[in-house]
């Protein structure tokens, strides 16, 4: 990433975007912020359904789509994904088209 | 009254559910009203990511995802009354309806979207989905008709294409 700071005196100041270190600092944090994706027990949704959207969505073996829907049923949630925020959010909207109760929370 | 349901497959491309008396071909019928956009399942069909405890992000979500998950859901409800206009008698085998295998997934969260709706617009509590009892009345006719989408969902699921 390029070092705005460090750029040639006769660049054009409006040409150039330099966040102040505060800011950068800020941004920096956010990106690397760990988020995990949660999913909710939901009464009416069949569990070979939420097994079979976990298969399709997360990428998950059948075992491991089935632990994840179970612990969402007897404990009320599981984390079925953790990492950047870009993904969990593509996962969040896959989550929710298929009509799981699905939430992004902040894990630092 | 009874009636025996059967699905199949026509080809490999195509599966067919025949069987269906009239209470029944019309309890199908109405797929894609019961899921239908109701004040009442906006919450539950559109849930903010972070519950509210990101504002900003909720607030992003609401201008920019969601539309895309309405016309994900309308796209899937199309596809269905699409096929529910085929549905019709046949000799010997009742009330018939063939549902290509490019559509199943469509059937699959549709009828999800309906058991939901139904469930959130009618107050449906959890321990009479649970109980699976056939109870008379409008409430009766309601549990019903999540059940029969919820018996029909799961044999897409085992007969048709992956979701």
């Amino acid at each position: 990433m390029a070092d705005y700071q460090k750029l040639p005196a006769w660049i054009g100041a409006s040409a150039v975007y330099a966040p102040s270190p505060e800011l950068a600092e800020e941004t920096k944090e956010f990106l690397e912020t760990h988020w995990s994706v949660v999913v909710h027990n939901d009464p009416v949704n069949l569990m070979s359904y939420v097994t079979k959207v976990f298969m399709k969505i997360l990428g998950f073996s059948k075992e491991k789509a089935e632990q994840h829907m179970m612990e969402v049923h007897k404990k009320g949630r599981s984390i079925v994904w953790s990492g950047e925020r870009e993904r969990a959010e593509f996962y969040i909207q896959q989550l929710h088209s298929a009509l799981l109760l699905a939430s992004l929370e902040r894990s630092v | 009254m009874s009636c025996r349901l059967t699905l199949g497959s026509k080809d490999p491309q195509t599966l067919v559910l025949s069987g269906l008396d009239d209470f029944l071909s019309e309890l199908l019928r109405r797929i894609p009203d019961a899921g239908a956009p109701h004040p009442d399942t906006d919450a539950r069909l559109f849930p903010r990511p972070s519950h509210g405890r990101e504002p900003e992000m909720d607030a992003e979500w609401a201008e920019f995802v969601r539309p895309e998950l309405e016309a994900q859901f309308e796209w899937n409800r199309d596809r269905v009354a699409e096929d529910l206009l085929a549905l019709r008698q046949v000799e010997g085998r009742g009330m018939v309806i063939e549902i290509p295998q490019s559509h199943v997934p469509a059937w699959v969260h549709s009828l999800n979207q309906a058991r939901l709706s139904l469930v959130t617009r009618h107050k449906v509590e959890d321990e009479a989905l649970e109980d699976g009892r056939i109870l008379p009345g409008a409430h009766g006719l309601i549990l019903f008709q999540i059940q029969f989408y919820g018996l029909v969902q799961e044999w897409l699921m085992e007969a048709g294409e992956a979701l």
